[in-house]
């Protein structure tokens, strides 16, 4: 009885600890807080049902990856449900306005992306997954991971060059 | 080069935005337990599904050629929808070896049948096929098998047309 005792707690320990990071990759990955809620609560139930296999290896990859091709068999089989309108051209004075307008501005781009380009970018630029995990979560080569992400960074270079010449920095992160 | 090394930067912090965080659910484990108990559910219903799927596409071709289990006395079987029984008179039973029939025109089968197995139940089965109409190609139970002499005989007999 100790095992699943200590089983059940680990697994607790575990969504406890990392589902704010999962919630926020899932809004990341999907645009949509719902969807990105139901997402996480998916793929931490299959994580459960498996937990001793899970635990054995790395947890927090795992269920990145059911996320993400749970999200892409999704996207495949009814399309993109949430269709957000086109890039706003706006600017604002007020910092914490421009923020929040800056961060829209991407949530509305991202959208525009293919998913699976998105979900490279997710996974190479928030979470910091190098390319050779990212094209096995994938399932697919590194190169083509390579070029996915060059595509998708092509495709945000205006919004992110407007942005970059407006703030005039590059690499700092919010606290 | 260095551009892109700026925008990168850029999408990483914009990546980071606080405004992508949700908040965490208060029941997180009970909502995950019960989406949980869902999955398992659903996975036990497609297995009971699919299982049940590959029964009926084993049993039904074996019923439909005559090679299914034998049925009880006095029951026509499901699957054999163009079967006719003869029901038996009286209910004293004896053992008996079963006569082979196959090659044999119906009618003469079923009058050997009859004459050993004097209070059998005859099924025929009549099934669209290239042999013969109306000569019986399978029997159950099999020549030489002990019967019952009220038991339950299946005989498959190609149908014309």
């Amino acid at each position: 009885m100790a095992e699943p005792e200590a089983g059940r707690k680990s697994f607790e320990e575990f969504a406890a600890g990392s589902l704010p990071a999962l919630l926020r990759f899932g809004h990341v990955l999907t645009g949509s807080p719902q969807e990105a809620e139901d997402l996480v609560q998916e793929a931490l139930a299959k994580s459960l049902r498996r937990w001793r296999k899970v635990r054995a290896d790395d947890p927090v990859a795992y269920v990145r990856r059911v996320m993400v091709n749970t999200h892409l068999t999704r996207w495949r089989r009814w399309g993109s449900r949430v269709r957000l309108g086109d890039v706003p051209e706006a600017a604002a004075d007020d910092t914490l306005l421009a923020r929040s307008q800056d961060w829209d501005t991407l949530r509305r781009a991202l959208a525009q992306l293919p998913p699976r380009q998105r979900a490279v970018l997710v996974l190479r630029y928030l979470e910091d997954v190098p390319d050779e995990a990212i094209a096995a979560i994938l399932g697919c080569r590194p190169v083509t991971v390579r070029s996915q992400a060059s595509r998708g960074l092509t495709a945000l270079r205006p919004l992110l060059a407007a942005q970059t010449a407006r703030t005039g920095t590059g690499g700092n992160t919010h606290a | 080069m260095l551009d892109d090394d700026i925008y990168e930067g850029r999408l990483r912090e914009l990546l980071r935005d606080p405004g992508w965080s949700l908040s965490p659910w208060p029941d997180a484990q009970a909502r995950i337990r019960r989406s949980a108990r869902r999955q398992r559910v659903a996975v036990t219903g497609l297995a009971t599904c699919t299982g049940a799927a590959a029964a009926a596409a084993i049993a039904l071709p074996l019923a439909l050629s005559g090679g299914g289990s034998q049925a009880a006395p006095g029951t026509v079987p499901a699957a054999a929808g163009h079967g006719t029984a003869t029901p038996s008179a009286q209910r004293h039973t004896t053992s008996v070896l079963m006569p082979d029939v196959t090659g044999l025109d119906l009618k003469k089968a079923e009058l050997v049948i009859l004459s050993v197995t004097t209070h059998g139940h005859i099924t025929i089965l009549h099934i669209k096929a290239t042999q013969t109409a109306g000569v019986v190609v399978h029997q159950v139970p099999a020549p030489g098998a002990t019967v019952a002499s009220d038991g339950q005989v299946t005989l498959t007999v190609p149908s014309s047309g």
